[in-house]
């Protein structure tokens, strides 16, 4: 009794240390964003929040463009890959014959672990100009660039980034979610068929009952979307868009700014600050959602 | 063959493992025929067999035909939800579906198949399962809490109103009040007894006395079969089989 009782004082205090570890080095990380953003800040306050201007020469970096590419992509990717897992996840849990599992799981773990950089040339060379063909200059075509903007030569485009962003993160959402699904108890189960439901009204009621996993799996997307880098500075198109939501229009999203850009930072005095204060931004949004999308689960 | 159920020599097997070995069984409409029988000698796999929630198993074969209330269950055109609206079933576990509330778990049925029309009328049909089922007094100011938290004996309570809700042609009942106290044992039984009047009650029961009380027919299983069947005063005084004997007088079982 006591040596358990103690055992237990013992990994309460090994948590609590990670914990504090955890905590700390993201504080840290922050006090670096936070400090090497500080001359920009100091300087343009929230300016470059709200506006649209990337002139290095004239010391300019407004970079609402980049944000509202990231807001964008990471939104849009988002409701595709809740669709795309949440359907991948109900296909492999009530209609993948047993036998066929592992094959069909193994894909999907090859699909989560290849390397970003591969998906961004596939982006490139065959999901952007198909999209760019069948899609984009289509649709164009009938007037929507109007609204939707315009497609570049090569099909790179915030929509491309968008549609990327979401084959790349659903297999780690529908792995999520599959294994909840898996995970429902063959009684409630047998319950609900008892009922006389039929298979797709059973589904619906096992979604309803894990969509806590559901929305842990969409706040791991839109994390991993926001922070998403490689690859998505490969079909983006950087190319400056103050006009965000034209989405056939190359644009810029936060990380691919950082990436494209950073290079010249030497060159400039304030690029630096600009790059870091947008980075800062960026952990706060992916943060944000991530801590809403959990509150409402546990509300639910 | 006007039977609530007609079971021809049916055999089941789940993995491999023969579980149900040539039944035969006649039900007739409007009784309550209850099955007994040693533990693992099948009696739910039968249940199971009869609304065709065997399906859910992984290696299920089913050879033989059953016929429910005019219906061939094992018929390629039969739609399995169909027989499933008409044969209800109280698992032997008391199964709630645990997110759901009180009140979801028995209005889901009848709300997702449409057995009512109004809002109203849901509230009565739900109301009136409850009271049936012994348990409106103990829920009717909780019926927004989950069911998961309801005691054991509640929830098995719950799931006799979830399937009476569907007002199903017959009702089968797996050891239904295995978790009840002999209040609301007497209670269900009572019920039983006046569910006959509009369906046909399939119960499962390891209590003899239960059996004695409440069944107009006796079925007595084992390993796989049915030894003896007939009605319960003749197969209680008079029983045809030296193991059905021995079951009921308490010596294996
Ligand atoms: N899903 C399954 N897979 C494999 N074997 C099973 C399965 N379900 C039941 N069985 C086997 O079938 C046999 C009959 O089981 P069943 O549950 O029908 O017995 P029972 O008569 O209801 O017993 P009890 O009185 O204990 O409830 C048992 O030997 C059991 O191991
Ligand atoms: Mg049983």
């Amino acid at each position: 009794m006591r040596a358990s009782t103690k055992r237990t004082a013992d990994l309460f205090a090994l948590n609590s240390l990670f914990n504090a570890v955890l905590i700390l080095s993201v504080a840290l990380v922050v006090a670096v964003l936070l400090l090497e953003s500080l001359p920009m800040i100091y300087r343009d306050g929230i300016g470059p929040l709200v506006t649209s201007v990337w002139n290095p020469a004239r010391e300019e970096y407004g970079f609402l463009f980049a944000l509202g590419g990231t807001l964008v992509t990471a939104s849009l990717a988002l409701l595709l890959s809740l669709a795309l897992s949440v359907g991948s996840a109900v296909m492999y849990a009530e209609f993948v014959p047993p036998s066929l599992r592992p094959v069909v799981r193994n894909l999907m773990d090859l699909a989560a672990s290849m390397p970003s950089v591969i998906y961004g040339l596939w982006g490139l060379r065959v999901l952007s100009p198909f999209l760019r063909n069948h899609l984009m200059e289509p649709l164009s075509a009938l007037g929507l660039s109007g609204i939707l903007g315009t497609p570049s030569p090569a099909g790179t485009s915030l929509l491309s980034a968008s549609i990327l962003l979401a084959i790349m993160v659903t297999p780690f959402a529908s792995a999520i979610i599959r294994e909840r699904l898996l995970a429902v108890p063959q009684h409630v189960r047998e319950a609900l068929y008892s009922l006389g439901l039929t298979k797709p009204e059973v589904v619906l009621i096992e979604l309803r009952y894990i969509r806590r996993s559901v929305l842990t799996a969409m706040a791991v997307s839109f994390s991993r979307a926001v922070g998403e880098t490689a690859a998505v500075a490969m079909v983006v198109g950087n190319t400056v868009n103050p006009n965000f939501f034209r989405v056939f229009s190359p644009g810029y999203t936060i990380s691919s700014l950082i990436a494209d850009q950073y290079p010249n930072a030497e060159a400039y005095y304030y690029m630096a600050p600009a790059l870091f204060y947008a980075a800062l931004v960026m952990f706060a949004i992916g943060l944000a959602v991530n801590l809403a999308l959990l509150r409402y689960g546990e509300t639910r | 063959m006007d039977y609530a159920v007609y079971v021809k020599d049916l055999w089941v097997s789940i993995g491999g493992r023969e579980i149900l070995k040539g039944v035969n069984l006649e039900v007739p409409r409007n009784v309550v025929f209850a099955v007994m029988g040693p533990s693992g000698s099948g009696k739910s796999t039968l249940l199971r067999t009869l609304n065709r929630i065997l399906d859910l198993y992984e290696g299920v074969s089913v050879r033989g035909r059953v016929v429910v209330e005019g219906i061939d269950v094992y018929d390629s055109r039969t739609d399995p939800p169909a027989v499933r609206r008409l044969v209800g079933m109280v698992f032997q576990m008391p199964n709630p579906i645990p997110n759901l509330s009180i009140y979801d778990n028995v209005a889901l049925g009848p709300k997702i198949n449409k057995l009512v029309r109004s809002r109203k009328e849901l509230d009565e049909l739900v109301r009136w399962a409850l009271e049936k089922a012994y348990l409106w007094n103990e829920v009717e100011d909780r019926l927004d809490a989950p069911a998961s938290k309801l005691s054991g004996g509640q929830q098995q309570r719950l799931c006799i109103a979830r399937a009476l809700a569907m007002k199903p042609r017959v009702l089968m009942m797996d050891e239904p009040t295995s978790n009840l106290d002999a209040v609301a044992t007497a209670e269900i039984e009572k019920l039983i007894i006046e569910l006959k009047r509009d369906v046909t009650v399939i119960l499962v029961t390891h209590n003899s006395f239960q059996a004695s009380r409440v069944a107009d027919h006796v079925a007595f299983m084992y390993d796989g079969q049915i030894l003896e069947v007939g009605p319960t005063g003749r197969v209680f005084t008079r029983p045809a089989h030296k193991l059905t004997e021995r079951y009921i007088t308490g010596k294996f079982g």
